[in-house]
């Protein structure tokens, strides 16, 4: 509820006009409630009905001739407008009931015929469900007279969306009720396409709960002539030249940082670099005096030309984990443990897990501090496994014990290894390898070692639950398939969870998350590693302001402006807007729902990250080459992997001798430290042993 | 008699009118020099240094060639032998294509033959990279994308098939989708070049013992445009060289899966800007510019004017 404080001289009867657009929901009705002074006048206050209009409106409140006299005291008066759902809301049940007879329908359908659509067959389908006929017509007649009820909201002749969508889902009612030996052919028109009932009706629903309005301003006034709410058409087509020229210059030109500025570039839209720009000026600038410019980093692609014109910020966040690690090696990046002996020093370490940091460590040197962090959950369709009486797996054994179950039904299980593009990372196979035991290098780090059981048998099974167990090697869309059911439970990441909770709002309430399925160990603890690292903040060689950045590092990884960020985006900028900060703590205080979050953080505890040798891509390229030619051309895991291994410790070799760790020969100069948990507890406990 | 002074003594007005010559010519020459010239003379050098794009370049002499034709088996074994098959299909290929396409499109009236001529040749404009989205949804690898959804309903196959991630279907389509795009600007210029034959001449060739439309090409129609094929003959080498992009966009990853889609210029990119081995990539570039050129002086034997 939004209220205005309005002063009144005169008491008395005036007339409220609200300059108001509402050209968002196009050709429908949105509703409001007026409140004048916590109290609504009088009933018709409680549905004020605002119409499509394209342009701005002057929105007298009355009943068409005769304007509402509202009683308005001297002195101050609040006048509020709340969003009213009323008009909707017993459509908005009578729909959520149809939808989920058509759901129950529609599993009893595939339940009947099994997941192979043969054409050629015929079903009587009077035997098998008997009162079909009579139900989908009475849900078309409700569906009908819904559609009517709406059509009379609005004075408008055109259909506004949601009453197209019912529109579409009477008639494909209709059309199943008259042939209905034909629906189990027609099960694409029941839930699964685009257009069928299930998909057009979940759309209405979610449309009726749509209610926005833009409002300029209001006039309280009485037998007035009131200004028009749109300029005349010279006058404007005058200020939208104007507008092209303007947009050439930004608002806040582009200057030189002046000398004494910190420079930031962030990898981050414009809406987040205001706000990390006045966040900074109003606590950081005030408490420390250092000033900051923040700026929108074009591509991180730039960094790297830029370090080497010596252009370069002093300091670079929000960009991919794996650049402090690449450049950090080159010499580019300041070393973070030069300040090990700042009393903060642990204490900033000590904000995030231990195994987040790994990515940033080269040479026992620390080049990265994480910015945000990634999660990988199993996301399930409580409502599909239920019906179908499946349980949700805990080990990848019980997935592979679900799958017959699911492909009966024609569906599937989604999997990172499906996504459409052809190169698997790290994110997507490492799981299996840590979840079997596989360190996939050895403690040197100048070899690989996955030549044991462990990494065969996560080979193995990463391809064998393709090859076997049928996981549908492509999956264009995961969200969709997931909503629509054809996927009721599958891994993705934080990304998804954002989508889901805000984008699908046809399955609101009906999915849920749970932990990533493991190995079980012989301890029965179940092994569940995945890795997780996101984004990260580093800090440039090549600057002046070193201890500075230092600071300003400090200031924004700390949990109390972490936590301060994560709100001010969601009460900014929406709920889309979740921040998945690296920050144990800061997390911990996101505003989402409390099952999720602790399931969240049990699923941090199981994270794991692969300390980076030189030449790790090779490692990430030849298993994935290893996945696609075992999956897709059925080639011998073995042999490929025996190849393939030579490959990779032939590209380590070539790394490390450029790195000075080896010489051409391959003799070891060097040792190479790979990252580990040590060296973490060691600066994370101030340890002065070095 | 000696003429002992002979090109250097000129009237006021010929040095005159020299340098304006060279004035306009300026502009030109300094572009070409910035953006061009220096360009592949710093790639020259850069091919004979270590460099890692953060620290400075270090002389290595040969090594990187030394490297690229020993020990590279990436580039012998599949980055070489694709962008051959690649060229050899697709550079002639669509060479033929525009010539054919030309010359039928130049039989027919003029308004049906702007029409067709827009449509064939706005693929082009709009690069076969962001065609690359449309094509991936053609090629998409599950039951939802439209080959496979069609190739299913017939019957024809069982499983839908991964076509962008596997081998073996990898380079076709690279290939389908860069001809289908490379009817550009070498396209028109036969068309023009077409157009503007004489048409005295194909009388004065029917009267001299001519039959048909076939021997009409060989002996008038080609001799007639040579400088179009030329000009054709060019661009199209240098565009099947220019769309090797097109892999990695269809795969979504470089390099492409068991380097099937690889182009010397996915090599390239690959070595330089996710190996940061800068050197090396330069060295690969100067192996592809002297490819570029030696075929195309082929071309310039093929197509050039014998004066």
């Amino acid at each position: 509820m939004i209220g205005y404080d309005v002063e009144v001289e005169k008491e008395g009867y005036y007339y409220l006009t609200f300059k108001i657009k509402q050209s968002n929901n196009i050709n429908a009705a949105v509703f409001r409630t007026l409140r004048i002074n916590d109290e609504i006048p009088f009933s018709e206050a409680v549905n004020i009905k605002f119409e499509y209009d394209n342009l701005w409106q002057n929105v007298t409140l009355g009943d068409g001739d005769n304007p509402y006299l509202i009683y308005l005291k001297s002195g101050i008066n609040t006048i509020s407008l709340s969003v009213s759902l009323s008009p909707f809301m017993s459509a908005y049940y009578e729909i959520e009931d149809i939808l989920k007879y058509v759901n129950d329908l529609s599993l009893d359908v595939k339940k009947l015929t099994g997941n192979q659509l043969d054409e050629n067959r015929d079903w009587e389908i009077s035997d098998y469900l008997p009162n079909v006929v009579e139900e989908l017509e009475a849900a078309a007649i409700i569906l009908q007279n819904i559609y009517d009820d709406l059509n009379d909201l609005t004075s408008s002749d055109k259909l506004s969306e949601a009453a197209s969508m019912i529109k579409i889902a009477i008639r494909n009612l209709k059309l199943l009720a008259e042939k209905p030996n034909e629906i189990p052919k027609n099960i694409n028109l029941l839930s699964t396409s685009q257009e069928s009932i299930a998909s057009t009706l979940r759309s209405a629903v979610s449309l009726f709960l749509n209610s926005p309005l833009d409002v300029d301003k209001f006039y309280v006034h009485t037998d007035v002539e009131l200004e028009k709410p749109n300029a005349n058409f010279l006058v404007r087509f005058w200020v939208n030249i104007k507008r092209f020229f303007m947009s050439f210059f930004d608002e806040r030109y582009k200057v030189n940082p002046d000398d004494d500025e910190l420079v930031v570039w962030i990898n981050r839209s414009k809406q987040y670099t205001d706000l990390i720009q006045k966040m900074t000026d109003d606590e950081f600038t005030k408490d420390t005096g250092i000033k900051v410019q923040v700026s929108v980093m074009a591509s991180e692609g730039k960094l790297i030309l830029a370090n080497s014109a010596g252009t370069n910020p002093d300091i670079a966040m929000g960009i991919a984990s794996w650049l402090p690690y690449d450049l950090g090696m080159r010499g580019a990046i300041l070393d973070l443990t030069e300040f090990i002996d700042d009393e903060d020093f642990s204490d900033v370490l000590n904000q995030y897990y231990n195994q987040a940091l790994i990515p940033m460590i080269y040479d026992n040197g620390l080049y990265g501090l994480p910015d945000t962090e990634n999660f990988y959950v199993l996301y399930y369709r409580h409502d599909i496994l239920d019906a179908l009486d499946i349980a949700v797996p805990n080990t990848w054994d019980d997935v592979m014990e679900i799958m017959p179950v699911l492909k009966r039904y024609g569906m599937n299980f989604y999997l990172p290894l499906s996504s459409p593009t052809s190169l698997k990372s790290f994110d997507s196979t490492l799981p299996f390898l840590f979840q079997y035991g596989s360190s996939v290098y050895d403690e040197t780090g100048f070899n690989v070692d996955l030549e044991n059981s462990e990494s065969i048998r996560a080979l193995e099974l990463m391809t064998e639950i393709y090859t076997i167990y049928s996981v549908d090697t492509t999956v264009t869309s995961f969200y969709n398939d997931f909503r629509l059911g054809k996927s009721p439970i599958g891994v993705a990441d934080f990304g998804m969870y954002t989508t889901l909770l805000n984008a699908a709002t046809d399955i609101q309430g009906l999915w849920k998350i749970a932990l990533l399925p493991g190995v079980e160990q012989l301890d029965e603890s179940i092994d569940r590693s995945a890795p997780g690292a996101l984004t990260a903040n580093m800090i440039f060689q090549n600057i002046d302001k070193k201890e500075e950045a230092w600071e300003y590092l400090k200031w924004w990884s700390s949990t109390e402006t972490q936590i301060r960020f994560q709100d001010l985006l969601l009460s900014t900028l929406g709920p889309e807007y979740l921040w998945n900060s690296a920050n144990i703590e800061a997390f911990s205080a996101l505003n989402i729902n409390e099952t999720d979050l602790d399931i969240i953080l049990e699923q941090w505890s199981h994270l794991k990250e692969l300390p980076k040798v030189p030449g790790s891509y090779q490692v990430e390229l030849e298993i994935s080459n290893i996945w696609n030619a075992v999956v897709l051309n059925r080639e011998n895991m073995r042999v490929l992997l025996n190849d393939a291994i030579i490959r990779m410790d032939q590209e380590i070799h070539r790394k490390m001798s450029e790195f000075g760790y080896m010489d051409k020969q391959e003799n070891v100069l060097n040792n190479y430290y790979l990252a580990s948990e040590e060296i973490i507890i060691q600066w994370k406990t101030g340890d002065d042993d070095e | 008699m000696m003429m002992s002074k002979p090109k250097r003594l000129r009237s006021a007005s010929q040095i005159k009118q020299q340098r304006i010559a060279y004035g306009f010519v300026f502009p030109y020459v300094l572009m070409f020099s910035v953006f061009i010239l220096v360009p592949v003379l710093v790639a020259i050098f850069l091919s004979f240094t270590y460099f890692d794009t953060v620290r400075s370049p270090s002389w290595v002499g040969f090594e990187n060639y030394i490297y690229l034709f020993t020990n590279d088996e990436i580039f012998m074994q599949k980055v070489l032998a694709n962008t051959l098959k690649y060229a050899v299909i697709v550079g002639p290929g669509s060479y033929i294509l525009s010539f054919v396409l030309a010359w039928i499109l130049a039989q027919l009236t003029p308004r049906l033959r702007t029409v067709l001529a827009l449509i064939i040749y706005s693929p082009s404009l709009t690069g076969g990279i962001t065609m690359a989205v449309l094509w991936r949804i053609i090629f998409a690898g599950d039951s939802s994308g439209y080959l496979n959804s069609i190739l299913l309903r017939f019957g024809m196959i069982v499983e839908p098939i991964v076509f962008l991630q596997s081998q073996e279907f990898l380079l076709l389509i690279m290939v389908i989708v860069t001809l289908w795009s490379s009817m550009g600007v070498g396209f028109l210029a036969i068309l023009a070049g077409i157009l503007n034959v004489n048409q005295e001449m194909y009388e004065a060739g029917y009267i001299d013992g001519i039959k048909n439309k076939f021997q009409e090409i060989i002996y008038i129609t080609i001799p007639l445009i040579r400088p179009q094929m030329l000009f054709g003959a060019v661009m199209a080498i240098v565009g099947t060289f220019a769309s090797a992009g097109i892999g990695v966009a269809l795969s979504g990853s470089n390099p492409t899966p068991q380097y099937a889609g690889q182009l010397i210029v996915n090599h390239i990119e690959y070595y330089g800007f996710f190996k940061y081995e800068m050197g090396y990539a330069a060295a690969l570039s100067v192996v592809l510019l002297l490819f570029v050129y030696l075929i195309s002086r082929f071309a310039f034997r093929l197509f050039g004017s014998k004066d």
